[in-house]
Order: C-alpha cells, then sequence, then structure tokens
C-alpha cells in the first residue's frame, strides 16, 4: 500500500471525533426535548464503530465456515 | 515530520502517560460504579422514594420539614436543605456538629406533604462512598483534588501527543485495521491505537471537565470572597442573629424575587454558601443549561427580607456546566450505557499503553545484558589468545 496523506489518515478519527463532540454538547443543550435522542445517538455512532471494529468484526467473519 | 521531533513527541507521551496512567486507571475504575450511582443506591435499597399520593397533595411548610429532621437530632445545626434536580416530593436536611464540621454529618429524608422522616442516607459510608473519595480527592481533601487535576493535565498532555504519534503508525494502515495475526505488540499497538483515537474527544472531554471539577473547592471559596463578601457587606460586624425567621418565609421570598426559578438548595446561615446572617437560596432555571447553574439569593435570616441576589459569575457556572459533561448525567440511561463503554475502553487504551512500554523496557534491558555479555566474552576470548 502507498503511504497515505495525513487527510487520509485523519479522516475517520476527525469525523468520528465531531460526531462525538456534536453528541455531547448537543444533548446537554436540548436536554428533556424530543431532540435530545438523536444527538445522544449522535455519540453513539463513533462508540458503535469501535464496538464492532474491536469486538465483533472477527465473529461475523468467522462465522460463515 | 523530522525524526528529531518525532522522538521529542514520542518523549513526551511516554513520559505524561507514565505519570498519570496508574491513577487514571484508578478514575476509570472508580468512574464506572459512580456513572450509575443513583441505580446502584436504589439497587441496594438505599434510595426510599417519597409514597405515592394524589397528585393535588399539597405540600406542606419548610418549617414542619425542617423540625421533623431536627427533633431527631436536637443537638446539631442545620447545614443544608436540599433535593435532586428531578425530585419534588422529598427534602434532605443535613446536620452538622456545627454549620462548617465535616465530619460525621447526619442526613435526613423528610416527605414535603407530610413533613414525615422517610429515612436517614448515609451518603458518608459504604462501598460507593469509597468510590466516590477515591474518585474525587484519594481521601486527602484539597491537596488530593489538585493532586488528581495535575494527572489530569498530564492526561491531556498525553492524547495530545498520542495524536501526534498517530500518523506515523498509520502510513500503511488502513483505519481500523488491528493486526491480529501478526506479533502481540502488533495486536497491542493497533488496539492502543484505534481505541485510541475513537475515544479520543470524549477522553478529552471527560479530562478537561475534570481538570476543571477538580478547581471546585478553589472556585467556590474565591467565589465567597469575590460575591458573596460583597452581597453581604452591610452586615459585617452585626453579631449573627439569635432567633431565626421562618424558613417558608424566607423560601417565599426567594420564590417572589424569583418567580420563574425553582429552589434547588437551601445553605443555613454559617455555612460555605451563606453568611453567619443570611439563608442562601440556590435557585435553577428551567432551561438544560440554566437548570445546572444555581442563582444564589440572599434572604436575611432574622427577618426573612431579601438582601442581594446576583448572577453566577462566569468561573462559577463555567464549573457547574461543566460537571454534567464529567459525570454523563444528561441524556438518561442511553447516555449512561455510552459513558460506561467508553470508559472500558479506555481502560484497555491504557492498559494497552502500559504494557507496550512494560515490554518494550524489558525488551532493550534484555538486549542490553545480551550486547553486555557478548563484549565480556569476546574480551575474554581476545585477552585469552593475547596471551597464549
Amino acid at each position: 500500500m502507498p503511504s497515505k496523506t495525513l487527510l487520509q489518515i485523519f479522516k475517520w478519527p476527525i469525523v468520528l471525533g465531531v460526531l462525538t463532540l456534536v453528541g455531547l454538547v448537543m444533548t446537554l443543550l436540548l436536554e428533556g426535548g424530543w431532540l435530545e435522542l438523536t444527538f445522544v445517538a449522535a455519540l453513539g455512532v463513533p462508540v458503535m464503530i469501535m464496538v464492532y471494529i474491536y469486538c465483533l468484526k472477527d465473529l461475523f467473519r468467522r462465522s460463515p465456515n | 515530520m523530522q525524526i528529531r521531533a518525532l522522538k521529542t513527541w514520542a518523549w513526551v507521551h511516554k513520559w505524561s502517560s507514565l505519570v498519570c496512567t496508574a491513577f487514571m486507571l484508578l478514575l476509570c475504575l472508580t468512574g464506572l460504579p459512580l456513572i450509575f450511582s443513583h441505580e446502584i443506591s436504589h439497587l441496594l435499597g438505599n434510595e426510599v422514594e417519597p409514597p405515592e399520593l394524589p397528585s393535588n397533595t399539597p405540600q406542606t411548610s419548610m418549617d414542619k420539614v425542617l423540625n421533623s429532621a431536627k427533633a431527631l437530632y436536637p443537638s446539631r445545626v442545620v447545614q443544608f436543605v436540599f433535593r435532586d434536580m428531578e425530585e419534588n416530593n422529598s427534602w434532605t436536611v443535613s446536620l452538622g456538629k456545627t454549620a462548617m464540621s465535616e465530619d460525621d454529618t447526619k442526613f435526613v429524608k423528610v416527605d414535603s406533604r407530610t413533613a414525615k422522616v422517610l429515612q436517614e442516607p448515609k451518603f458518608n459510608e459504604g462501598f460507593m462512598y469509597v468510590m466516590f473519595k477515591l474518585h474525587v480527592d484519594l481521601f486527602a481533601g484539597l491537596p488530593g483534588m489538585l493532586f488528581l487535576g495535575l494527572m489530569g493535565i498530564l492526561l491531556v498532555v498525553a492524547i495530545i501527543s498520542g495524536v501526534v504519534l498517530y500518523a506515523p503508525f498509520m502510513r500503511k494502515l488502513e483505519f481500523g485495521e488491528i493486526r491480529k495475526n501478526r506479533a502481540p505488540k502488533l495486536k497491542r499497538l493497533d488496539t492502543h491505537n484505534f481505541l485510541g483515537v475513537v475515544t479520543l474527544v470524549w477522553a478529552l472531554v471527560v479530562g478537561t471537565t475534570g481538570i476543571i471539577n477538580a478547581w471546585a473547592d478553589l472556585v467556590i471559596k474565591y467565589w465567597q470572597f469575590d460575591q458573596m463578601s460583597a452581597m453581604t457587606a452591610p452586615y459585617k460586624g452585626l453579631p449573627p442573629p439569635t432567633q431565626l425567621a421562618s424558613l417558608q418565609a424566607a423560601v417565599d421570598t426567594a420564590q417572589a424575587r424569583e418567580p420563574a426559578m425553582r429552589l434547588g438548595f437551601i445553605a443555613f446561615p454559617g455555612t460555605d454558601f451563606s453568611s453567619p446572617h443570611h439563608y442562601g437560596m440556590f435557585m435553577r432555571g428551567d432551561s438544560p443549561v440554566t437548570s445546572r447553574l444555581f442563582k444564589p439569593v440572599l434572604i436575611d435570616a432574622q427577618t426573612a427580607k431579601l438582601t442581594d441576589s446576583r448572577e453566577v459569575p462566569w468561573y462559577l457556572a463555567t464549573l457547574l456546566i461543566s460537571q454534567p459533561l464529567h459525570f454523563g448525567d444528561y441524556g438518561g440511561m442511553p447516555l449512561k450505557i455510552l459513558w460506561l463503554i467508553l470508559d472500558i475502553f479506555t481502560i484497555v487504551v491504557l492498559w494497552t499503553g502500559l504494557v507496550l512500554w512494560w515490554k518494550k523496557r524489558h525488551h532493550t534491558a534484555h538486549h542490553q545484558i545480551e550486547t553486555q555479555q557478548r563484549v565480556a566474552l569476546n574480551q575474554a576470548y581476545a585477552s585469552r589468545s593475547s596471551s597464549g
């Protein structure tokens, strides 16, 4: 694989970081409102990706065999 | 990046992490049960809820609530009367040996409609108390708090230097690629980098708000010096009141001053949050943010008349707003579960980092011994062949 550029390296960390920050702050600002859950979900996306890649990916790959 | 700069960053990352890792592991572990402290004390039966009564049952007088608590401990001094943000039908009264004493405080939870005593919560003993104290000040008071705050600053340094080091390691790797079938060292390194970079923003937010919280006691002290003393200046030098006015009358005065706000807690005369002459009434707003900010309304404790009320200054507002971002207690159970997962993954990041360092150090030491042995052997061989 050719060497990646900085932008390529940090593309996903930036996307997930922004989702985390938006989720954390907007949930606080909209506490109690119906939109609140949307932003809890925004924080949930990076967490789910992390759980999937770290814990579940191999299980899914192995299961067909 | 230049090799030299990279080496400097690696040095910064290594030492900032090494110094704080043990404490961060402790904070992450003790933080786990604290996320669910409300649920846990419910499960353990440490929290008695007020009974269901018809919703139109009126609230009784605050004086009756107070008297119910005082009747249990007549020789004690009332320090605070408080309730949770969502609590409508009870107040908890804290009673100390003196207004300022912190040891052996008694708590009495009273139904705010019937003035019946519901329970005597034990906030200052048991498993959760130990977790809380370890998390906040290591049982060492203000120095402990500030020390943990300093460890928090090192954590932030470790995170930032970690981001810089992330790039050179990822030049040939896909995002999220963990080399599980190669050497355990590579798997550990990839795990550390991947989990570290995904938990990055959360860890920075919880870290910085934790640092702010470590200053809480000092911020409050400064607020007293800056604002409380100005508000109570006309009372300076006067003898403290011998007879206190009706608490309900004082509450009514505060509520009349801030009709749209809701009483959060009352600080009694002589405590940190009032003066010897005042009830400190702390009012919450009704929006998500203002409900976290307490607006103080000072009521003359002898006459139940208004003395002064001021907006919360920026430094206290910063402290109060940073608290939910540290505790994760503002988005219901879904947010608490995310906090739990992020906390656990942060423990994995800390642990893999520690093991990476340990193995590398061990490896280097081993390597050095081997080289020394080889040099010694060579010398011995050389000296023998030259003598023979």
